[in-house]
């Protein structure tokens, strides 16, 4: 029997071969690195990382290119999806350098799992078939769940570690079910294949079946626990207490970016003629996330807990762009770019304000003292204006304020969700945006308007080199992607080329 | 479709049978007279020493996974040894890296002391 | 060259931000640093008024247009631009703001004494916000300006405020938020809905909007700027704002920022929706005379000056919102100079209660009495603000007052008589806490050591009474300039639109719910 060489086009997936050859590069070289020197092994991640956020870059206009027989496909939007990963990576890693030291799991495991995780996020950001995606997903969750319990002597940690497992486990079970059912009624699990046989002449019977029902049902659950859209939001608040505050930043922003790309890909590709069942699913997830987000966010003490709680409602903003891609005509689906383009700015800005906002809480952290309490920042504005002035701007961002990056992004969310007619939705966002502002203002006026009591300790700020650059850069970027954003909107744009 | 599938329903349903049956029958018909050795834990004859639940070193589960993990590569690795021929330099191609990988791998677990038993 | 060929704008709206970064590399730690800072934002803001002074010299009095026009394209694929402009209504309250920004630092030389960079900062980025909202022909830039002003705000009274200024803060802060979250969504839908694909605000000026659809949008922009103004019922955080902000923030608050709300209304509420805002004329019409009567009143009561003239600015505030939508040019030019007017003399006000507080550290009426012994020169100055604020002819409230009630009148009787009991209890407020406080018997022996005022003070107060005076005696030049643009702006809101065809036909997001409900079922 002769043998079938598929054509493979390895260049396309230079990205990911690059990273692999990274990680074993570093899971080499951390056998032969003294306990001491284990940094150097982040210093040597992060420079791979952006010698790979280039290499990404340079996939970028190339048009639509599939390989490894449609399993792979290499599109302007993963590329954005990449880049933007592999950039927050970066940050990741320069937060954790001395953050790691003083948690005390200064390992080169930890560098290797972070590294691992963005090989998931990027074969999901690539993945064009459902199994594809899955394998990208699952290697992302199992590396974080890990990552969630880092901090092995510190038993917070170690219960969120197996909160996140459990709920993500399960999750991926739902997920799985779910792809099960669909490959059962449409016997592929490719995602032009999917898209094709809805559209066929036996999709209408196909996406009337009860079972499809079922399946999208699952799909959308699945997404919701890994993106913790409420209802399937519990295990989110504490796995993102206990994990190192570097992993929760991390896992905030790339996770959901990864996760999101797939969401849109999975949803806008294979299933667009049953877009009115899964679009309903969706409207609810992100109103209920958006409302609920936001209120139990105020109830909080905990600086990262209310973190936690924002990024549920930031998720909810999120999915309110990609519900409102979708427009009826007639009964028929158009996808309108603006989603999309507004759903990929948003998430970079969020990318960079929230990476800032937990890069605050990691400046504060010492080796006797968290500072994750709100109370932990009593008058620390009065007494160090910058640090006060990068978390305030940070806050803006979050809370959706002019002129930072998180104003734009939430400018042209909600403006896709009016110029699709979604009114309500668009309206309970931005009510759900301003009940936002007040629990973030709540630091700020912890911090500026109240004084540090006697007994509090004295606010001493990590010195760390790396861990200052990255906050003002971080600080530049929110302000700069809220006043010149014109540059990143146009990739944001340009990233839907060919998608939709 | 659903004919294809009776003989695994009747297979079902005789095991089913079997063990209920046998079950059944002795549950009502046989006679009890139960002793201190007859209730006693069954080990192959060997009086048991202490509680079956007790726990196990983790070394033998490091071991386990380790086993698996090569016994994974063998199972690719034979297959891939038998049309070597025919896949030619793509075959070479595609089972290099796998290798390094578990190179990769082999030279973490060692320098972690996996391969250790103290 | 021409005077109008200069970016005048750009550097007018940005010199204070500059400003602001400049003192950054002031160290403020010893008090000579912090005199350092003092000057320099100082001079900052002397510089920015010296600019508006040259846009009012080069300003055309003849042309109702938008003047010394700038445009420049910033993101391009939302049509969004960098255009700035001014006519006659904003001219005046830019003046406003760059005189009353420069004596509030003077002011506050003394007042402020912790945190002295930190506080002109947000003074410097404060003016720069202000000034952006009046020049601001872009939504998307007037909407930055709008939101980023109240960041310097909210840090002004919760930072250097009284003793509940973190309630006050909070207060403002969520109030004015509320409001302007819902103004976002009228301007997306104006953007993306209804077809322009642009964010400039002339565009939209220039074309109708289905009346229909008007009755929601511009209740969406009215709202925000409603509370703002504040008018009646949602003035309840300008009382604690007031009082609870430093000297300097409450005339920033009552001098500028109030104003913001009434040329919002100006400029984008009623022109956009002419036919909706006809249609709420006499609601908003009632809460204003209701908000006149009421401020009164409150302020009739109060204990603490501060307290009282803080009321008193809702019910100036409701002239000017009376006389706008009156819908005639007496009205709408009284407005327009009311505003300017309030802001002198509230200003003013808060000023000199600032002054009485530094000395004696108390507001309470009843603590003083016959302080005109020790103080008469601050008595003058005192009775004179006092009485401008009341309309006293000669003096600039008359003018503001008297077209404002003219053009009530012509257009409705009831409201005018209402409108004009709000002056006679003005008189009586006013005059009753100046009796109060400055006369009424010997003063106590705390009282009469009270010194005058230092040269400092003099400084700041001189010019705002020359302007009372000069308002109010010469109001010609400052009116010329308004006339012409209250014109244009009229026959904008009279205008009468015919229905529009939405340009877009797409189902309602109900029927795309009921319709994927539909698809839900199997």
């Amino acid at each position: 029997m002769p043998v079938v060489i598929p054509d493979i086009a390895l260049s396309l997936a230079a990205t990911e071969i690059g990273l692999v050859i990274l990680i074993c590069a570093v899971i080499v070289a951390d056998m032969f690195t003294s306990m001491e020197n284990k940094s150097l092994m982040g210093a040597f991640s992060f420079f791979g990382v952006v010698v790979l956020g280039f290499v990404a870059l340079s996939g970028w206009g190339g048009g639509v290119r599939t390989t490894f027989s449609g399993f792979y496909v290499l599109d302007n939007l993963s590329v954005f999806v990449k880049v933007v990963i592999l950039a927050a990576t970066g940050f990741t890693i320069l937060l954790s350098l001395q953050y790691a030291k003083i948690e005390r799991f200064n390992h080169g495991e930890y560098y290797v799992m972070i590294l691992f995780a963005v090989f998931g996020m990027l074969v999901m950001a690539s993945g064009n078939d459902l199994v594809s995606f899955y394998l990208g997903l699952e290697t992302m969750s199992i590396s974080s769940y890990v990552l969630v319990s880092f901090i092995r002597h510190d038993p917070l940690s170690r219960e969120a570690g197996l909160k996140y497992f459990l709920m993500g486990a399960f999750a991926s079970g739902l997920l799985l079910y779910g792809i099960a059912l669909v490959y059962g009624l449409t016997g592929t699990t490719s995602l032009l294949g999917i898209a094709k046989t809805l559209g066929g002449a036996n999709g209408a019977a196909i996406g009337a079946d009860p079972v499809m029902v079922l399946a999208l049902i699952l799909i959308v659950a699945g997404f919701g626990f890994k993106l913790a859209f409420v209802p399937f939001h519990m295990w989110l608040p504490d796995a993102y207490t206990g994990a190192p505050t570097s992993i929760t930043a991390f896992m905030s922003v790339a996770v959901k970016m990864a996760t999101v790309a797939a969401l849109m890909r999975v949803f806008f590709i294979a299933f667009p003629s049953v877009a009115g069942k899964w679009n309903l699913l969706l409207w609810l997830l992100a109103v209920l996330s958006m409302v609920w987000g936001n209120f139990a966010a105020i109830a909080q003490t905990s600086l990262k807990r209310m973190l936690a709680y924002s990024s549920i409602a930031h998720a909810g903003y999120v999915l309110m762009g990609v519900v409102a891609t979708s427009s009826f005509v007639d009964g028929k689906v158009v996808f309108l770019p603006l989603g999309v383009s507004a759903v990929l700015f948003y998430l970079l800005a969020y990318m960079v304000t929230n990476l800032g906002a937990f890069g605050m809480l990691i400046l504060l952290c010492r080796e006797d003292y968290r500072g994750d309490n709100i109370e932990d920042w009593r008058g620390v504005g009065r007494a160090h204006p910058w640090a006060g002035l990068a978390f305030l701007i940070f806050f803006l961002s979050l809370a959706g304020l002019p002129p930072t990056a998180g104003f734009v992004g939430k400018l042209f969310l909600f403006g896709a969700a009016i110029q699709n007619e979604y009114y309500w939705l668009a309206v309970i966002g931005i009510l759900s945006s301003a009940v936002s502002a007040y629990y973030y203002f709540r630091v700020v006026m912890v911090m500026y308007m109240e004084t540090r009591a006697e007994s509090q300790p004295v606010v001493e700020f990590s010195k760390a080199p790396s861990l200052l650059a990255v906050l003002v850069i971080l600080v530049v970027a929110t302000l700069f992607l809220g006043i010149f954003p014109g540059g990143f909107i146009e990739a944001a744009r340009g990233s839907i080329a060919g998608f939709i | 479709m659903p004919q294809e599938y009776l003989p695994i329903l009747i297979l079902l349903a005789l095991a089913t049978g079997f063990a209920v049956v046998n079950l059944g029958v002795s549950f009502f018909f046989g006679c009890r007279r139960p002793t201190a050795e007859k209730d006693t834990a069954y080990e192959c004859g060997i009086v048991p020493e202490t509680n079956a639940r007790g726990r196990f070193s983790v070394k033998f589960f490091l071991v386990a996974m380790l086993f698996i993990v090569f016994d994974v590569e063998t199972i690719f690795l034979f297959p891939w040894a038998v049309v070597f021929r025919e896949l030619g330099g793509f075959g070479l191609a595609a089972m290099t890296p796998f290798m390094l990988l578990l190179i990769a791998s082999l030279i973490y677990e060692w320098k972690r002391g996996a391969l250790e038993w103290d | 060259m021409a005077l109008t060929d200069y970016p005048l704008i750009t550097w007018m709206v940005f010199l204070p931000l500059l400003g602001g970064f400049a003192l950054m590399l002031i160290q403020d730690s010893d008090e000579a640093g912090g005199q350092r800072v003092r000057a320099a934002a100082l001079i900052f803001s002397l510089i920015t008024f010296l600019i508006s002074a040259a846009i009012y010299y080069g300003f055309q009095a003849d042309f109702a247009g938008m003047q010394f026009v700038e445009r420049g394209q910033w993101i391009p694929r939302f049509g969004i631009s960098y255009h700035v402009g001014l006519d006659g209504i904003s001219l005046p309250l830019i003046l406003l703001t760059t005189f009353l920004t420069p004596l509030t630092i003077l002011f506050s030389w003394r007042d402020i004494k912790s945190r002295v960079r930190f506080y002109h900062m947000a003074l410097l980025f404060l003016e720069t916000g202000m000034l952006g909202v009046f020049v601001s022909l872009d939504f998307f830039l007037f909407y930055v300006f709008w939101e980023g002003m109240l960041i310097p705000m909210y840090l002004i009274i919760g930072v250097w405020g009284g003793t509940r200024r973190i309630y006050a803060a909070v207060k403002f802060f969520l109030y004015t938020m509320a409001g302007s979250v819902l103004m976002l969504v009228a301007i997306l839908w104006l953007h993306f809905e209804a077809g322009t694909g642009t964010f400039d605000i002339l565009v939209h000026l220039s074309r109708p909007i289905d009346p229909a659809l008007q009755g929601w949008l511009f209740a969406a922009f009215a709202l925000s700027f409603a509370i703002k103004v504040p008018l009646f019922p949602f003035h309840t955080w300008l009382p604690d704002a007031h009082v609870e902000a430093p000297t300097a923030g409450s005339v920033i608050l009552a001098g500028v920022l109030l104003k913001m709300g009434t040329y919002g209304l100006m400029r984008l509420a009623m022109p956009l929706f002419p036919t909706a805002a006809r249609e709420f004329a006499t609601i908003i019409m009632v809460l204003a005379v209701i908000g006149i009567i009421y401020g009164a009143l409150v302020a009739m009561v109060q204990q603490d000056i501060k307290k009282l003239v803080a009321y008193s600015s809702v019910s100036h505030l409701g002239f000017v919102v009376l006389g706008l939508f009156s819908f005639t040019l007496l009205g709408a030019t009284g407005g327009v100079l009311q505003m300017v007017n309030h802001g002198i003399s509230t200003g003013a006000l808060f000023l000199i209660v600032g002054m009485i507080y530094s000395r004696r550290h108390t507001r309470q009426i009843e603590d003083f009495g016959g302080i005109a012994r020790a103080m008469p020169v601050f008595s003058i100055f005192f009775v004179i603000t006092a009485l401008g604020s009341i309309g006293l002819p000669g003096l600039n409230g008359f003018v503001g007052e008297f077209t404002i009630l003219a053009g009530t009148f012509s257009r409705s009787i009831p409201f005018g008589v209402a409108a004009t009991s709000g002056v006679v209890l003005a008189a009586i407020y006013m005059l009753w806490m100046l009796q109060r406080v400055l006369f009424n018997g010997e003063p106590s022996r705390v009282n009469s050591r009270l010194p005058d005022l230092n040269f400092r003070e003099w400084v700041v107060l001189v010019p705002l009474v020359v302007l009372m005076f000069w308002l109010g005696l010469y109001p010609k030049p400052i009116l010329g300039k308004i006339e012409p643009s209250a014109q244009a702006w009229l026959r904008q809101v009279n205008r009468r639109v015919l229905r529009v065809e939405s340009p877009r036909k797409a189902p309602l997001p109900q029927a795309v719910l009921s319709s994927s409900l539909k698809g839900l079922r199997p």
